[in-house]
C-alpha cells in the first residue's frame, strides 16, 4: 500500500487543476469564435475545429484531471507537480494554438513548430504519468483504466504525429489508415478508456450508487483494446460493432445506477450524466454504419463529442467546488465554504439548460446546414463556454481570496 | 464475518441516513429532518468511534504503521465531525440552501474516505488482525 495516495490530504496543489480546466473552457470558447470566423468567411476546416475541441477542451481538461487523480484516487504521486504541471500545461497550450493555426492556414512550419510543442508537453508528462502508475503494486479498475488510457494517448499522439508529418509532405504514408487509427486510439482508447474508467469510479463517489458490477470493470480495458484492434482490421461494420455494444452497455449500467442513486435530490450533473450517456448510445448506434469520411461520420462525431462535453462539465462542475472546499479546509481556514457556496447549483442548471440548448441547435444546424442556423449554434456556444469560464474563474477566486487573503503571492 | 464486510455495510446504511435526512430537508419537512439527521450523525459518530477506538489502535499495534493511513483517516473524521457540526446549526435555522450545500460537501468527502476504507485499510486490516474478533469488539460498542 502506498499510504501517500491514501488521501485527499496528499491532493496535488489547486492551481494545477485551476489552471487547466480555466484554460480548457477558454479553447472551448475560442473554439465558438472559430465557428463564426469560419461561417463569416465561407470555408470550414474540420481538423481546425475538432482539434480545438479534442486537444484544447477535453485533452486539457483529462491531463489536468489526471495531475489530481493520480495521486488521489490511484494512489500514484507525481512529485514536484507544480513544476511539471506548469511546464506541460504551457507546452500543451502553446502547441495546440499553433497546430490550429496551421492547420487554418496550411502553414506548414506553424503546423510543424505547435506539433513539436504539443509533443514536448504531451510526450513529457504521459510517460511520467504511467510509469508512476505501472509501478503500483495493486490496481483498482480506475487505476488500471487510467494505465491503458495514458499508454493509448501517447500512441495516438504518435499516430498524429505521422499524421502532420505526411500532411506537410515530410513522407506519404497510408493517410486513410493512419488517420482511422488515430482517431479510434484517441476517441476509443483515450477518451473513451478515461472516461469509464473514472465513472468506475466517480458515479458511486459523487451520487451514492450501487458500485459497477465486477467483472464489467475487471475486463472493460482490455476488452476495449482488443476491439479497437479488430475495428481497424477492416471498413466494415460489422468489426466494429462489438466496440459499439460494448460502450452502450457502459451507457446503460450508468444510466441504471444513476436512477437507482441512493440520493434523490435533483442535482444538474446527473442531468448532464443522463445527456452524456443519451449521446454515447446515439453515437455508437451510428457508429458501426458511418465510413470513414461520410456524412454519417461527422454525425458520429459529434455525437460523441456531444458526450465527451456533458461528461466534462458534470466533473469540472463537482471537482472545483469540492476542491476548493477541501484545499481551503486543509488549510485550516476557518468556516471554508462548502460547495454550493463556491458555485451556486442555480448557476449549474443554467448551464445545463444552455448546454443542451447548445446542442439542439447544433444538431438542427447539422442536419439543415441552414447558415443562421450555424450561425446561432456558435453564439448558443461561444454563450456556454463563456459561461462555463466564469463559473469556474468564480470558483477559483473564491479559493484564492481566501487562502491568501493578504494578497499574498499564491504558491499553491 | 470479515472486517470488511461488517464496516462496509455500517458505510451503506449511513448513506441512506442522510440520504433519507436530505430528502426530509428537499420537502421541508423540518422536524422530520431533525429526527433523520440525529440518527445520522449519532450512526457516523457510532462508526468513527469504532474505528478509532477498536480498529485504528489494533491495526497500528499489528503493522507498526503508526504515521500512515489511520491518521489521515483520523483527520478526515475530524473534517467530517466540522462539517457535522455545520449541517446541524443550519437545520437549527432552518437554512435549506446552506444545508445542501455542507451535506454535499460531507457526502463527498465521506464517500472518498469510505471508498479508502473499503478497498485498502479494511482488507489490510482482514490480513493482518483476526477478523472474527475484531467484529465481535467492534459490535461491543454497538450498531450502526
Amino acid at each position: 500500500m502506498t499510504p501517500g495516495g491514501l488521501s485527499l490530504l496528499y491532493a496535488p496543489p489547486f492551481s494545477i487543476v485551476a489552471r487547466f480546466f480555466l484554460t480548457a473552457s477558454l479553447f472551448g470558447l475560442l473554439g465558438a469564435f472559430l465557428g463564426i470566423y469560419m461561417i463569416l468567411k465561407g470555408s470550414f476546416n474540420l481538423q481546425a475545429l475538432v482539434h480545438t475541441y479534442t486537444l484544447g477542451f477535453m485533452a486539457t481538461t483529462m491531463v489536468g484531471a489526471l495531475f489530481q487523480m493520480l495521486p488521489v484516487v490511484a494512489g500514484a504521486v507525481i512529485e514536484n507537480p507544480l513544476q511539471k504541471a506548469r511546464y506541460t500545461h504551457i507546452f500543451m497550450l502553446s502547441g495546440t494554438l499553433l497546430l490550429v493555426l496551421g492547420f487554418l492556414s496550411s502553414e506548414k512550419p506553424l503546423m510543424l513548430s505547435g506539433l513539436l510543442l504539443l509533443l514536448g508537453g504531451i510526450l513529457f508528462i504521459t510517460p511520467i504519468m504511467l510509469y508512476k502508475l505501472l509501478r503500483l503494486k495493486s490496481h483498482t479498475p480506475t487505476s488500471s483504466g487510467m494505465r491503458y488510457a495514458i499508454a493509448m494517448f501517447i500512441l495516438g499522439t504518435l499516430l498524429g504525429t505521422l499524421l502532420v508529418l505526411s500532411l506537410s509532405g515530410e513522407f506519404s504514408l497510408n493517410y486513410l489508415l493512419l488517420a482511422r487509427a488515430h482517431f479510434s486510439v484517441m476517441l476509443f482508447g483515450w477518451v473513451g478508456i478515461l472516461i469509464v474508467s473514472v465513472a468506475f469510479q466517480v458515479i458511486e463517489m459523487f451520487f451514492v450508487t450501487e458500485p459497477y458490477p465486477k467483472t464489467y470493470t475487471r475486463w472493460f480495458h482490455p476488452i476495449t483494446l482488443a476491439l479497437i484492434a479488430l475495428s481497424l482490421c477492416g471498413d466494415t461494420w460489422i468489426l466494429r460493432l462489438p466496440l459499439s455494444a460494448l460502450f452502450i452497455y457502459f451507457a446503460l449500467i450508468t444510466v441504471l445506477r444513476l436512477r437507482q442513486r441512493r440520493r434523490k435530490i435533483p442535482d444538474p450533473l446527473v442531468n448532464l450524466w443522463y445527456t452524456g450517456m443519451l449521446f454515447l448510445v446515439l453515437s455508437m448506434l451510428i457508429f458501426p454504419f458511418s465510413e470513414f469520411g461520410s456524412k454519417s461520420f461527422l454525425t458520429f462525431l459529434l455525437l460523441y463529442g456531444a458526450f465527451v462535453h456533458s461528461v466534462i462539465l458534470a466533473m469540472m462542475y463537482r471537482i472545483i467546488p469540492f476542491l476548493v472546499w477541501l484545499h481551503l479546509s486543509n488549510m485550516g481556514v476557518p468556516n471554508a465554504p462548502t460547495m454550493h457556496e463556491v458555485i451556486k447549483p442555480g448557476r449549474v442548471w443554467v448551464q445545463f439548460y444552455l448546454h443542451i440548448a447548445s446542442l439542439f441547435v447544433l444538431f438542427i444546424a447539422f442536419f439543415t446546414g441552414f447558415k443562421a442556423v450555424w450561425f446561432l449554434c456558435s453564439l448558443l456556444y461561444a454563450l456556454s463556454f463563456a459561461f462555463l469560464s466564469l463559473n469556474l474563474f468564480r470558483g477559483i477566486l473564491v479559493y484564492f481570496r481566501r487562502a491568501y487573503p493578504q494578497g499574498a503571492s499564491p504558491q499553491r | 464475518m470479515l472486517i470488511a464486510q461488517y464496516m462496509t455495510e455500517e458505510h451503506r446504511k449511513c448513506d441512506q441516513f442522510y440520504a433519507d435526512a436530505e430528502q426530509a430537508v428537499l420537502k421541508g419537512d423540518w422536524d422530520k429532518a431533525r429526527e433523520l439527521f440525529k440518527k445520522f450523525k449519532e450512526k457516523t459518530l457510532l462508526h468513527f468511534k469504532k474505528e478509532e477506538e477498536v480498529l485504528f489502535p489494533e491495526f497500528e499495534q499489528k503493522t507498526g504503521i503508526v504515521m500512515g493511513p489511520t491518521q489521515v483517516m483520523r483527520h478526515e473524521h475530524n473534517q467530517a465531525r466540522d462539517l457535522l457540526e455545520k449541517l446541524e446549526k443550519a437545520l437549527g435555522e432552518r437554512n435549506r440552501e446552506e444545508f445542501l450545500s455542507t451535506g454535499e460537501s460531507l457526502m463527498i468527502l465521506l464517500q472518498q474516505h469510505n471508498m479508502k476504507e473499503e478497498q485498502i485499510l479494511y482488507p489490510m486490516s482482514d490480513q493482518n488482525l483476526p477478523s472474527e474478533e475484531m467484529v465481535e469488539k467492534l459490535s461491543e460498542l454497538g450498531e450502526v
